[in-house]
């Protein structure tokens, strides 16, 4: 008998399929903040997350809280659009999961890897329980446009149609609801949507370096679409990909947080008091979240790196976590003023 | 300098075990058959005897090289009753198939399929259940399941009394059906005083993933063979979960399995495909499953029911 050890594993791993043909992971992300006051312990946390019995919790301390819920399957029998318009019958089941940062920030992720190969019927219920995460296409699909029209579908999915989003949205609320969640948030934020997609290319496509691609639709939607090359196939596993994908909405929505809170803060004009009241939340539940790419596989840090240059994240945090220190001294100052003057007149 | 760091919490582990070729289930028993005494436990297992003859001629005789291992077992149904000791019932057993020149490798109790040594080992399995989806299901509503119950389709359109009469009947659907539907609604468990009594069909899944060497528990397998205890206890629930018999056995797991059973059996057996081609399986053991079956020069089926045979025996 042996025990082996394997790192945090992904079921659906493109790296371990020799076949050298293209395929496609598609994913969405709900990024958003836990209804509860203060940090989730580290009990409550593993209690919370313990999706699946049987299948452990993976928590983390360095460099940051953080716990992976076990994956969940959901089977799904119905179209994916591709970028031409296309309906792609596609059988299979997808996996979805939770993450926790922080105590505070709650991730639900639903992905599944898309072969385009194609069966010509469907199969038997258990050809698709045995390979949990992986959707099968009835008929031959082209693996780039199934991934360019998925990243393109932003507003709502027509009925029929692969709704991840759904999926993950229905276990945000669940876990929201949770009675292990006092329901009072300390702040007010929005929820995020990431959608992305990783085009793993054919041994023979000539694109040979790796692409990523970050898009802002709105307040609240954005699409991340890696492209991966077939002789990087080994350092883009899935679950690197997942971990990449989750990193870097966790990031977007604590940016985006921070920016909605300077701008709200902002608009208060005159009462420093008051403004500085609003930032105490902001400081003590955000700003030791940011900590870009510290549990992305150091393979995919590169992705990072591009985004650094631009748009520069960390640059506008910088300035933000700036301009908050920034008011926190003027208030002190103030504040110093304030007892001078005081003391002269005395 | 090179540095590593990691945490062993973010790490998932998980443990192998020692596989046979074939495992083969030497007919299934009720504790009221073993009531009905020694000569009727005879007739049944030389019953049992040529079906498991010619099983392993044939499986030999298939397979490419070398004599491939095989291991037996029995499954004593100690769970839905719990009429016979073990200090009584193995050593009839023993008898009985050492006479009718059957070999018995390993024994196991049924109620371990339910909960062993703690672990909750059929909620395990239950969790991993994906019903079926027909044709529509896009993830934007829940799954429609029914506490306790799996179906390998879509049921008859359900409502109040005063809306159903509005509506002519409408038939369930079997999500696979070739043409016709052969629809069927599988009961998973009753409860009773907030107590879950498992079914026999949820059981006999268990029971096929274990032989199968499928079932882990955070990683770790659940059932493993344990030694005949020197002094046989009076409850079966002191006796391990497998326990082996023959100490030169091939080990008690199997690349697949075949399951020698009586007739009767037959609508169990196919409710337990039900649940088999619904429970969502371990990626990694059974990737690992299928290289170490290959390392010997063994193709097993990518789908668990693929790896399941049986025979059933007829009584001439």
């Amino acid at each position: 008998m042996r025990a082996q050890e394997t790192p945090a594993y992904s079921p659906t791993d493109p790296a371990r399929d020799t076949a050298a043909t293209a395929s496609v992971a598609v994913g969405e992300i709900r990024t958003g903040l836990l209804r509860h006051g203060a940090s989730l312990t580290t009990d409550a946390t593993e209690r919370l997350l313990d999706l699946l019995p049987g299948e452990p919790v993976l928590q983390s301390r360095r460099p940051i809280d953080h716990a992976l819920s076990p994956d969940v399957a959901n089977g799904v029998d119905c179209n994916v659009l591709t970028s031409n318009g296309a309906r792609v019958h596609t059988v299979g089941t997808v996996l979805t999961h939770a993450a926790i940062t922080g105590g505070r920030v709650l991730q639900t992720s639903t992905y599944a890897r898309i072969d385009p190969a194609g069966s010509r019927h469907r199969r038997s219920w258990a050809h698709y329980t045995a390979r949990p995460g992986r959707l099968e296409t009835l008929g031959r699909a082209d693996a780039d446009e199934l991934a360019a029209g998925f990243a393109a579908l932003t507003g709502a999915v027509a009925p029929g149609c692969l709704d991840v989003g759904a999926v993950c949205e229905r276990l945000a609320r669940r876990l929201q609801s949770s009675p292990l969640l006092d329901g009072c948030p300390p702040i007010k934020s929005q929820w995020t949507r990431t959608r992305w997609t990783a085009l793993f290319v054919s041994k023979h496509d000539e694109r040979a370096v790796p692409r990523a691609d970050f898009v802002l639709y709105d307040e609240n939607v954005r699409t991340i679409s890696l492209l991966i090359p077939y002789a990087l196939r080994e350092s883009y596993r899935l679950g690197a990909v997942l971990e990449l994908c989750r990193d870097l909405a966790l990031h977007d929505w604590v940016l985006t947080t921070l920016s909605q809170r300077i701008k709200r803060i902002s608009s208060v004009s005159g009462d420093r008091t008051r403004a500085v009241g609003e930032l105490y939340p902001t400081i003590s539940h955000l700003l030791h979240l940011w900590m870009p790419g510290a549990r992305v596989e150091p393979q995919l840090a590169r992705v990072w790196d591009g985004f650094e240059r631009q748009p520069g994240f960390t640059r506008q945090w910088n300035t933000s976590v700036g301009w908050i220190r920034d008011q926190l001294s003027l208030h002190t100052l103030q504040l110093l003023g304030g007892l001078e003057s005081n003391r002269t007149a005395g | 300098m090179d540095t590593s760091f990691r945490e062993t919490s973010t790490l998932r582990r998980v443990q192998d075990v020692a596989y046979s070729h074939l495992s083969v289930e030497l007919d299934h028993l009720y504790m009221e058959d073993f009531l009905l005494g020694e000569q009727h436990l005879r007739s049944r297992i030389e019953q049992v005897a040529p079906w498991f003859e010619t099983a392993v001629r044939t499986f030999e005789a298939r397979r490419p090289s070398g004599r491939p291992r095989v291991s037996t077992c029995f499954l004593v149904d100690d769970y839905f009753s719990n009429l016979i000791p073990p200090a009584e019932l193995l050593p009839m057993l023993r008898e009985a198939a050492d006479k009718g020149g059957v070999r018995v490798d390993y024994v196991a109790r049924e109620s371990a399929c339910a909960q062993y040594e703690g672990v909750e080992v059929a909620a395990i399995v239950a969790g991993r259940l994906v019903s079926v989806p027909v044709e529509g299901t896009d993830g934007s509503r829940p799954p429609v399941a029914e506490s306790g119950w799996l179906s390998n389709g879509q049921r008859s359109p359900s409502g109040p009394a005063e809306a159903l009469r509005m509506h002519a009947w409408q038939p369930p659907v079997e999500a696979e059906a070739r043409q016709h539907s052969i629809f069927v609604d599988v009961q998973l468990w009753s409860e009773k005083d907030g107590e879950r009594l498992w079914s026999c069909p949820m059981l006999a899944a268990v029971w096929q993933l274990s032989r199968l060497g499928l079932l882990r528990d955070h990683g770790r397998t659940i059932i493993q063979p344990r030694p005949l205890p020197e002094d046989l206890p009076a409850e079966w629930s002191a006796m391990p979960a497998v326990i082996q018999l023959n100490r030169s056995a091939a080990p008690f797991h199997g690349y697949c399995t075949l399951s020698l059973l009586d007739s009767r059996f037959l609508g169990i057996e196919h409710a337990v495909r039900v649940i088999l081609d619904q429970v969502t399986q371990d990626a990694e053991v059974m990737t690992r499953v299928v290289q170490r079956a290959l390392q010997e020069g063994m193709r097993v089926a990518q789908d668990v029911t693929g790896r399941i045979a049986y025979t059933f025996m007829t009584d001439f």
